[in-house]
């Protein structure tokens, strides 16, 4: 005998047919840059994602963290002579005036990549990706990455070709992921002189970076950088920092564009000092 | 008029936060006084740039000899005049603006720093984040 389906029967299997869920279930939104949330959107999104009191697991890294970088500890370790002589060779320009031609000497404003640790320094945000064999370490700012290989390989005691980001190696210890670095392209700054802009703080291809990522809460990341340099610094610079997450942000695309760099420069900081184009 | 909230844009656009902590910034703002006195300069924008690094806006006004001058002004970085309230249509070419702000020790048509911006109707714009 044929069963015979009834028509309310048939209205309910529709109606939570999975079809159905998906065109009236909310779809993903685009969500907004970690910079770009106003501080009453970030409050509203720790609240919306519980952030403060979710578990979590100490050596999960992912996420999406900070929105503006982590200034160094404003204590300067004191420089050796050559440091000294680097530091003041950073000194912006200045007019026939006298005027600090703002930070002119900094790469940033020709668009040179940050380079690290310039990069933690200032940043509108990052994300860490856990791969296999690496870690990697995406920045808004730049759009760029970092490999830090937890492979099991070693730094290269002689770095072939410098690079802006350097070579990383991470490994973890407890609950703590340890990422050494080496090989950085001496061109880039440590940070500039947030004392004073027209300065900047340069390394040596022979700087050194040691850092430690200890996620404390679901939203919390604890974290110390050293920077070793001891051609330009007596002793190391650390710098100890909690990054906190940023929920419901993803990273957005921030290039520095030498052409609209230029176009600041031109149409905004010569004429503002005075610089005759 | 909500005077923390100008000020927040004042020292916003300097590269420092009225609600705690210091924000990184791009640049060392140089060649002004942040404690001139503040001028009006009204007129029409002709160009408002929406891009990196610093969000751009131009407008003509008149001069004392009643010359066209351009005059720039600039705000944050595209994301940070985002969580600043402003969007890529905040103004619009044509439209009339007067500008309070603080002009470069330099001269020129140059506003080293907006403390507020109004349109022609009175209303002032939105480039600082609501308290």
């Amino acid at each position: 005998m044929q069963k015979i389906v009834s028509l309310p029967t048939l209205l309910l299997v529709l109606l939570f047919s999975p079809l159905v869920l998906a065109q009236t279930s909310s779809a993903p939104e685009w969500l907004p840059c970690p910079r770009c949330q106003s501080r009453q959107e970030r409050a509203a999104s720790r609240e919306k994602y519980d952030v403060d009191k979710r578990p979590f697991n100490p050596r999960d890294l992912n996420g999406i963290w900070g929105n503006n970088g982590v200034e160094f500890n404003i204590v300067v370790p004191p420089f050796t002579a050559k440091g000294k002589a680097m530091y003041d060779a950073t000194r912006a320009e200045e007019t026939a005036e006298g005027v600090a031609i703002s930070n002119s000497k900094d790469g940033m404003l020709i668009c040179d990549p940050l380079g690290y640790p310039r990069w933690f320094a200032y940043n509108y945000g990052f994300q860490f990706v856990v791969l296999p064999d690496r870690v990697l370490q995406f920045f808004e700012l730049g759009h760029t990455w970092r490999d830090i290989w937890t492979d099991g390989r070693t730094l290269p005691d002689d770095p072939p070709a410098p690079r802006w980001l350097g070579y990383a190696v991470g490994r973890w210890e407890g609950d703590t992921f340890i990422v050494e670095s080496n090989g950085y392209d001496d061109r880039s700054w440590i940070q500039e002189d947030r004392r004073d802009r027209r300065w900047g703080f340069p390394h040596t291809d022979q700087m050194r970076v040691v850092e430690r990522y200890k996620r404390t809460s679901f939203s919390t990341l604890e974290t110390e950088l050293t920077v070793i340099d001891t051609e330009v610094f007596k002793k190391p610079w650390t710098t100890k920092s909690t990054i906190q997450l940023s929920p419901g942000t993803e990273l957005g695309e921030y290039m520095c564009v030498p052409s609209e760099t230029e176009a600041y420069n031109s149409d905004k900081l010569r004429p503002q000092v005075g610089v005759k184009q | 008029m909500n005077t923390r909230r100008e000020l927040g844009a004042v020292l916003t656009l300097a590269g420092v936060t009225l609600f705690g902590g210091a924000v990184a910034g791009h640049h060392s703002q140089t060649g002004f006084d942040p404690n001139a006195a503040p001028i009006d300069v009204k007129g029409t924008v002709v160009e408002y740039r929406w891009r990196n690094p610093h969000v751009l806006l131009f407008w003509d006004a008149k001069d004392k000899e009643g010359k066209a001058e351009r005059w720039v002004v600039e705000f944050a970085s595209v994301a940070s005049s985002l969580a600043n309230g402003m969007k890529k249509d905040t103004f619009k070419v044509g439209e009339e603006i007067t500008a309070t702000c603080i002009r470069a020790r330099a001269g020129g048509p140059v506003c080293a720093q907006a403390k507020k911006i109004v349109r022609a109707d009175g209303s002032p714009v939105t480039t600082a984040a609501p308290d």
